[in-house]
């Protein structure tokens, strides 16, 4: 995976702890969780792909066949670009579901290994 | 037995319903996707504006509207999506990994809108978003994505993501509307470039506000006839004045019956809410006939737009 994951400093990802008009954002960082063998700390309660995102993980997963990259797009839990494995299980829409302390996300490459007789054409 | 009103839908429409119908002496029970209801109101950073010259902040009137639906009655439970229709306006409900059917005498559909797409090549690439996603992720989560960002639209929408992507601390190296085959999203793995035209800006994300469109599934699988209406966002259900679809009990109201302002989106709930609870028995038909002759211009425009649509499609899911 290239250096796109993870560059913070990068492409300028954070998160927004003052705002002008929304006022202070007071959720602390209290969680963390594990994503591609890595600690992530996160705030309790929120989506794990906002998380992710807020830490500069930009890549999600990667599409069955072409095997291009996939990022978030609706955030609210309609396009599926935010699919990852969580705790194991695949398809989990990580702009909706909600970070726990110690849930292991793992980038989802295709359709993810518990594929139920997927025709290897098809994957 | 009372009547029972099912509201599927806690944005500003399906609030209004619930609270007007619960009023009314209806049992409603509003179901609503998100962990809270409000709808747009929970990601949008700029007032809204009433006719009345008013503006409100959107945490504030969606804390207002859920507090008026729960003071007429309703029950509203969060986390619940209405994922399907059964004739009799029996619906699905799943919520979390339980599925159950849910009776209602009468059935507001208040699904709201879903931003336009926009194919460009890059367009999937990590970093370009909706505009909606955009907001949901700065005003919402509070995380910034990325600085440099590009935005393709040039309509209200385009604004308004353009105002709180700077009131974030983006930077916008450029936005507007250029034809899909101007426009290209560079990788490799995540954008890093939009290059439009001969020109080509280094962004970190790009978001597409090319408007919204109606979100009416729910009526559509139930039959509701489909008409086509720019004005409105694209495909709408074609409705009477009283926001009634056809189907028996069944009433929409909000963006999901044309996109729309937020005040119209409150005013057609409360239609609906009254159209419904008429419908039942539970109030006179003077209460909704003095509701019509109140509406403003945008309402009527918009019952005018629908009125005129030629019917795109039929259902015959029998």
């Amino acid at each position: 995976m290239s250096d796109a994951n993870r560059s913070t400093g990068g492409h300028g990802a954070g998160r927004l702890t003052e705002h002008p008009t929304l006022g202070p954002h007071v959720n602390a960082l209290s969680v963390t969780m594990i994503f591609d063998g890595q600690p992530i700390e996160a705030c309790d309660g929120e989506p794990i792909a906002a998380a992710l995102l807020a830490a500069g993980v930009r890549v999600l997963r990667t599409m069955p066949r072409s095997g291009d990259p996939r990022g978030g797009y609706c955030m609210i839990g309609r396009c599926a670009d935010c699919a990852m494995i969580v705790d194991g299980e695949p398809n989990v829409l990580t702009c909706v579901t909600l970070v726990r302390e110690g849930m292991v996300v793992q980038t989802q490459h295709g359709l993810g290994e518990v594929a139920w007789g997927i025709p290897e054409a098809a994957k | 037995m009372t009547a029972r009103i099912v509201v599927a839908g806690g944005g500003p429409a399906g609030l209004a319903a619930a609270a007007v119908a619960g009023r009314a002496g209806a049992d409603v029970l509003l179901l609503e996707e998100r962990p809270e209801a409000g709808g747009q109101l929970r990601y949008r950073a700029q007032p809204v504006e009433f006719d009345s010259g008013g503006v409100e902040s959107p945490a504030l009137l969606a804390a207002r509207l859920q507090a008026a639906a729960i003071e007429g009655g309703a029950e509203i439970r969060a986390g619940a999506v209405v994922a399907g229709w059964f004739p009799g306006n029996e619906v699905l409900v799943v919520e979390g990994p339980r599925a159950t059917r849910v009776a209602a005498d009468a059935l507001i559909v208040a699904t709201g809108s879903t931003d336009l797409p926009y194919p460009f090549p890059g367009a999937t690439l990590p970093g370009v978003f909706s505009a909606r996603g955009l907001q949901v992720l700065l005003n919402t989560h509070r995380v910034r994505p990325g600085r440099r960002v590009a935005v393709i639209g040039g309509g209200d929408e385009a604004e308004e993501i353009i105002n709180d992507a700077v009131l974030a601390g983006c930077e916008i190296v450029w936005s507007g509307i250029a034809p899909a085959s101007f426009l290209r999203a560079e990788g490799p793995d995540a954008v890093s470039a939009i290059v439009v035209g001969q020109d080509r800006h280094e962004v970190d994300a790009i978001a597409i506000a090319v408007g919204r469109q109606p979100d009416a599934a729910l009526a559509t699988m139930a039959g509701t006839p489909v008409g086509f209406a720019a004005e409105l966002g694209g495909y709408t259900p074609s409705l009477n004045d009283r926001l009634a679809s056809g189907i028996p009990g069944l009433f929409v109201a909000g963006d999901a019956a044309g996109v729309g302002s937020v005040a119209a989106a409150i005013a057609e709930g409360h239609l609906a809410g009254l159209g419904a609870a008429h419908s039942l028995g539970l109030i006179d038909a003077a209460r909704v006939d003095e509701a019509l002759a109140a509406r403003g211009p945008e309402l009527r425009w918009r019952a005018a737009v629908r009125s005129s649509m030629s019917p795109t499609f039929a259902q015959p899911y029998e």
